[in-house]
């Protein structure tokens, strides 16, 4: 595969499905070429507007702003006649859903994701897939994980998470209850100290070891390439 | 956003997860009690590619995080980003 046609798809899919300022930049931008069509339709009118509207967006979002307007320029327009609200178009671009952020994650799972995205889509002939090995403690785990987090929110002390372990399992049905307590008993003490360092479910699960993920067999071809180089 | 390889978005993720574990305690010894914890998180052929990287590159990893070096740092010195890395990368790809 040529090399720059296969950059330029990865951009176009990085920027479609990783950052957390994508849906913003996306309303943004649309917000003001929407503007911009109100009163002139032209089509140099809408060109000023895509060569405009990086330059007045925040400085942070600079780059963000011409590669999404390089991206997606083209074919905004068509777009804002088709979904009409900013909100819904940047939902049918993905960029948002229901008008917010498609993704809320830390570092470290942001950095997880470029590097399965980007090996995916640079290796197309490798079909990468999340497959949990979930058993019922990682199911279990994720949950009082989660739950703890939304308690505690900002608040990641000890003693915060402490009291949040010693609430979670009595939300649950009476069923489930008993194992809860007892995941909790078990792996109280980690628990606290991984939702510190860590602070999402999918991160201290694993690092607990109650939630791993299938290696697949070594493929051939390209794939064995880039196995080689590292 | 900035054109990252594989590879180098391997490492960063590598790195920045082994010094988030670690937290304060950058000692060797922190560090090798996650390595085989860290690959784990990815699926299917990633973390067969993963695990290739931290069995070669474990005890060195180790050492410079200890030496409280930067992820960039990191990734730098062990040639998977920048430094002819990305010219290396996309011959790969041709």
């Amino acid at each position: 595969m040529n090399l720059l046609i296969a950059k330029k798809r990865c951009d176009v899919f990085l920027v479609k499905t990783i950052g957390g300022t994508e849906c913003a930049l996306c309303k943004y931008v649309v917000a003001y070429v929407d503007a911009v069509i109100q009163t002139n339709q032209s089509e140099a009118a809408i060109d000023a507007a895509l060569e405009k509207v990086c330059t007045i967006a925040p400085h942070s979002l600079h780059s963000s702003c011409v590669q999404f307007v390089d991206t997606f320029g083209p074919k905004l327009v068509e777009y804002i006649a088709k979904y009409e609200t900013p909100d819904n178009v940047c939902n049918a671009i993905g960029l948002c859903k229901n008008g917010s952020n498609v993704v809320t994650e830390g570092r470290i799972e942001y950095l997880m994701r470029r590097f399965i995205i980007l090996f995916s889509c640079l290796v197309e002939t490798v079909k990468v897939e999340k497959e949990a090995v979930a058993g019922p403690v990682c199911a279990l785990c994720e949950f009082v994980v989660g739950y703890v987090l939304k308690i505690v929110e900002n608040n990641k002390s000890a003693a915060a998470i402490e009291h949040a372990l010693e609430e979670v399992c009595h939300i649950l049905p009476e069923s489930k209850r008993n194992e809860c307590i007892a995941f909790v008993d078990k792996y109280g003490t980690e628990l606290i100290e991984l939702i510190e360092k860590f602070g999402t479910p999918k991160l201290v699960c694993a690092a607990l070891g109650v939630c791993v993920f299938n290696a697949q067999p070594v493929a051939s071809g390209k794939y064995s390439k880039l196995n080689l180089f590292l | 956003m900035p054109a990252v390889t594989p590879q180098c978005s391997l490492c960063e993720f590598v790195i920045q997860y082994l010094e988030k574990a670690v937290g304060n305690n950058r000692s060797e010894a922190a560090v090798e009690a996650y390595l085989d914890k860290v690959c784990l998180l990815l699926p299917g052929p990633t973390q067969t590619l993963c695990l290739n990287f931290v069995n070669k590159s474990g005890p060195i990893i180790a050492k410079l995080i200890s030496q409280n070096q930067t992820v960039a740092q990191i990734c730098d010195t062990l040639k998977m980003c920048n430094n002819g890395t990305e010219k290396r990368a996309e011959s790969m790809f041709e």
